[in-house]
């Protein structure tokens, strides 16, 4: 189990790098424009919303069934009325283990 | 001892207040996908101080529940690592767009620790329209700090609760808990997506996440959904598109 520690350092390691090389950046090569500002805004919600949608179907390369993008989807559509976040989670995740236990 | 958490209260007074409560909710979410993660590492053989160590040495929820799971699923330990670098790709970009509240220094040393989905989500959420530019500015400096402190402090936490859990559930699926991380990054973004351009960078990174996630490597879909930030680039229908014309954020 010692190799699994050391890569999972190596894992600490390389993700403080991305995170060091972003923050090292942004002011440098970008300046800081207005339209730069709102770019990087956009490429936050662009790739939120990627991770979301890649997250609900998928169970690695494979589709995971319907059960969890449907209980992600009503999770966003709770958002999009201000439902409070816990409750937009909570929902999503009670959704999902519903639907399953529905056979779905 | 004292001096810090006097530090500390006087960033929480600096955060707008109206995401005071949706940033301990989010804290509040993200330890329960730390529940998640804790679950799914001890099902997959890991030992809690291992699940500890990544939580609080990783901190990126998204990559370790990849690495626990690929680990568990007999995957060399390194590839796995590999897989979960890519994943945290994208905090580069998330980097840049804080970047300019991170003074050189320790706290620019210690905030790129804290980069990650939750925080920026928060830090670059739209500012009230009212607020004066300095005090948006320290705000959004209080706000990624106090998200910081509340993911920091959610995740290693949730994780081991889950650890403890892990050992009575072995499942974290028939809770539904897998879907707290896509359900917490969704809602997330969803108040920044107000209409016009970025509702259609959203849907269309998600039509490319969606279409690429079986074809990539796991954690690159993502990165290539920023393509979708191609819609912002185009001009304008009052001007016709330009060939090749260099700067085109203009």
């Amino acid at each position: 189990m010692s190799a699994v520690v050391a890569a999972g350092l190596l894992l600490a390691l390389g993700t403080y790098a991305t995170r060091r090389l972003g923050v090292e950046l942004g002011g440098r090569v970008l300046g800081r424009a207005a339209q730069v500002e709102q770019l990087l805004e956009q490429g936050v919600v662009a790739l939120l919303i990627a991770v979301t949608a890649s997250a609900a179907v998928y169970d690695g390369a494979a589709p995971d069934g319907w059960a969890r993008p449907v209980g992600v989807g009503l999770a966003l559509g709770a958002a999009a009325v201000r439902a409070p976040l816990v409750v937009s989670v909570l929902l999503g995740a009670g959704a999902t283990a519903l639907l399953r236990l529905l056979g779905l | 001892m004292a001096h810090g958490l006097r530090a500390i209260r006087a960033l929480w007074h600096d955060v707008p207040r109206d995401l005071r409560r949706p940033i301990l909710l989010m804290s509040l979410a993200v330890a329960l996908v730390g529940v998640t993660y804790g679950v799914t590492g001890v099902s997959a053989g890991f030992a809690a101080w291992q699940l500890l160590l990544l939580a609080l040495t990783v901190l990126a929820g998204s990559a370790e529940l990849l690495f626990v799971g690929l680990v568990g699923a007999g995957a060399s330990p390194w590839l796995a690592a590999a897989a979960g670098i890519l994943v945290n790709l994208r905090n580069s970009v998330y980097g840049m767009a804080v970047s300019p509240l991170l003074p050189r220094g320790w706290r620019r040393a210690l905030g790129a620790h804290l980069v990650n989905d939750e925080t920026v989500a928060f830090a670059t959420s739209p500012a009230p329209a009212a607020a004066p530019v300095p005090t948006a500015h320290r705000g959004r400096v209080a706000t990624f700090w106090v998200a910081g402190i509340g993911v920091a402090l959610g995740w290693p936490v949730g994780a081991a609760v889950g650890a403890g859990l892990g050992l009575v559930v072995s499942d974290p699926r028939v809770w539904g808990l897998d879907a707290v991380l896509p359900a917490l990054l969704g809602a997330l973004a969803v108040p920044a997506i107000r209409a016009g351009r970025t509702l259609a960078v959203a849907v269309l990174a998600a039509v490319i996440a969606l279409v690429t996630t079986p074809l990539v490597p796991a954690g690159l879909a993502p990165v290539l959904a920023l393509a979708a930030l191609a819609v912002v680039l185009v001009p304008g229908r009052s001007r016709p598109a330009q060939s090749d014309a260099p700067g085109g954020l203009a």
